[in-house]
């Protein structure tokens, strides 16, 4: 699958508008929820990337395939923070 | 050298390593009507280097685009996708037989690439798909007759005066590395060399039998300009075009434990040449990855190391006494409109006499800039600076000279061109590394116009 800058730019747009209507979603749960909601954009296999930008603000990039969402969520974030504090000891 | 291992970041990744970029009105077209764009890959590929010989990265996006407003966005991007198949994976050869032509099932890596077109606003267009590459030169055994059988017939003829090649081929840039990276020696004058000056030689041609991965695209010229016009007049704007060329990478890329790879997230860039050299020479260390990230729009933040260049203060130091007018010059502080022109902006008509210009605008940019209406001959490999308009820096043709052109340059033989106070010292109009085309047997005189790669068997010679 190839995907122009402009075409991903035009997509980063709508990932961006994304991000801001989900920035409500407070629950991991929820986030689960959404990543196998049939109405959503199918994921290329089972996996995907999460890169926590910062966990004091809540910047999560979701990386899927060819695309990226900016995902903010700060108790996701914390949650995140905290089990990798708990593996790092 | 041109932009072969330029940057610390990409020198360590060669797949996605943009090494030369080439854009020319096609020499063998009897009516001009066709642009040849040719971005190489993969630098100092030793012609032995199996049994994983040189391939493209299936994981690499390789683009080339072209801007026809001279705003340095592209108007027109050319894409290639690469796939590789693994016939037996229970073997570690290369190929398992003679590889006699490029269906032959010997050869146990064939790869294959998609070609896609995107214009501006984003509609893609798929000019052909599961075009074979050839393998690399092994040697007769493994790939007699290389380019009667494997070589041309990876030519593919797309349609509409569209062909294309992806695959390796025989270096055609030449340069000195082994004397220029020696704190700027050129062998022909180390006699001067501020540092153990011995009698001066010859050069000696570093990239001599080494081979590279090509991509070249030949289009007819109404599908780059702005708006399907012919590019016959010098003097009409519509003719010049930018062209660049990148590699880039997936954002995220995940090694599992048992070797193998996930890649996600959308492609970043990791490698961009416009101009050889640039980021080669003229862009500092710490500044160098940034540059290879960056679109050629936002280049005004480089603009200082193109009117101020390390190398033309170095030049004076390293040969003492040979460059003072270039060394007041430089002392001076004034900025080189000259080198801005030549890489940045395209050469106003008018500057050089003769030359009808490349000029795309204001634009701070680095790009390649071609007018398309000049139509080709090869009278110099010194391109305009040697008085033939259809070579470097009017786009650049397999066989033109730039380390040479772009050092008498920077030792200020071009500054007269916008400072006609300024008298260059003599030898900026001679100076050179000593190596020249003559002692390169391997350019075709058809596309793709680099050629025959050398076969491991044969080079290094005995």
């Amino acid at each position: 699958m190839t995907v122009s800058r402009r075409t991903f730019l035009s997509r980063s747009t709508v990932g961006l508008a994304t991000a801001g209507a989900l920035a409500a979603v407070p629950s991991l749960a929820t986030l689960a929820k959404l990543s196998v909601d049939p109405e959503a954009a199918p994921l290329e296999g089972d996996q995907l990337v999460a890169h926590v930008r910062s966990v004091s603000s809540g910047d999560i990039t979701l990386l899927v395939g060819t695309t990226e969402v900016v995902y903010r969520d700060k108790a996701i974030a914390q949650r995140l923070a905290r089990a990798a504090a708990r593996a790092g000891r | 050298m041109s932009s072969h291992r330029e940057a610390p970041a990409i020198s360590k990744d060669p797949v996605a390593d943009n090494t030369d970029l080439y854009a020319f009105v096609s020499t063998d077209d009897p009516d001009g009507k066709t642009v040849t764009l040719i971005a190489n890959y993969i630098p100092l590929e030793g012609p032995a280097g199996g049994p994983n010989f040189y391939e493209f990265g299936d994981d690499v996006l390789y683009e080339i685009h072209v801007d026809n407003d001279g705003d340095a966005k592209a108007d027109i991007t050319y894409q290639f996708a690469f796939t590789t198949q693994v016939l037996n994976p229970d073997t570690f050869l290369y190929n398992t037989g003679q590889i006699a032509d490029l269906n032959d099932q010997h050869w146990n890596r064939p790869q294959f690439y998609s070609v896609t077109q995107v214009k501006g606003g984003g509609v893609s267009t798929v000019l052909g798909d599961k075009l074979a590459c050839p393998p690399c030169n092994i040697g007769p055994r493994s790939t007699p007759d290389y380019e009667a059988r494997l070589g041309s017939k990876a030519v593919h003829d797309l349609g509409g005066s569209v062909k294309v090649f992806a695959g390796q081929r025989g270096e055609g840039f030449y340069v000195d590395l082994g004397s220029i990276f020696d704190l700027l020696a050129l062998r022909p004058f180390q006699s001067l060399h501020r540092f153990h000056p011995p009698e001066s030689t010859s050069g000696v041609n570093a990239t001599k039998d080494l081979n590279v991965n090509c991509i070249a695209i030949q289009v007819p010229k109404t599908a780059l300009t702005r708006d399907g016009s012919a590019a016959v007049d010098p003097a009409d704007p519509r003719a010049v075009i930018g062209v660049w060329a990148t590699a880039s990478r997936q954002k995220a890329l995940i090694r599992e434990k048992d070797g193998k790879l996930h890649n996600s997230g959308p492609f970043v860039q990791v490698s961009r040449l416009g101009n050889p050299l640039v980021n080669e020479v003229v862009i500092p260390m710490g500044t160098k990855d940034l540059w290879n990230a960056q679109d050629p729009d936002a280049d005004s933040q480089f603009l200082k190391y193109v009117q101020h260049p390390e190398v033309a203060g170095l030049l004076p130091f390293l040969y003492p006494g040979v460059f003072p007018n270039l060394a007041a010059f430089d002392s001076s502080g004034k900025p080189r409109a000259d080198l801005v022109a030549i890489l940045m902006t395209g050469i106003p008509a008018g500057v050089v006499p003769t030359f009808p210009g490349n000029f795309t605008g204001t634009t701070i940019a680095d790009m390649l800039r071609l007018n398309m209406a000049i139509k080709p001959n090869n009278a110099s490999r010194l391109g305009v600076v040697g008085g033939d308009n259809s070579g470097f820096p009017n786009g650049r043709r397999v066989s033109d000279d730039v380390v040479t052109i772009e050092l008498r340059a920077i030792a200020g033989f071009t500054i007269p061109l916008v400072d006609n106070t300024y008298t260059p010292d003599p030898p900026a109009a001679v100076i050179e590394d000593g190596t020249n085309n003559s002692a390169i047997p391997v350019y075709l005189d058809r596309f793709p116009y680099l050629g025959t790669p050398s076969s491991g068997y044969d080079k290094p010679a005995a």
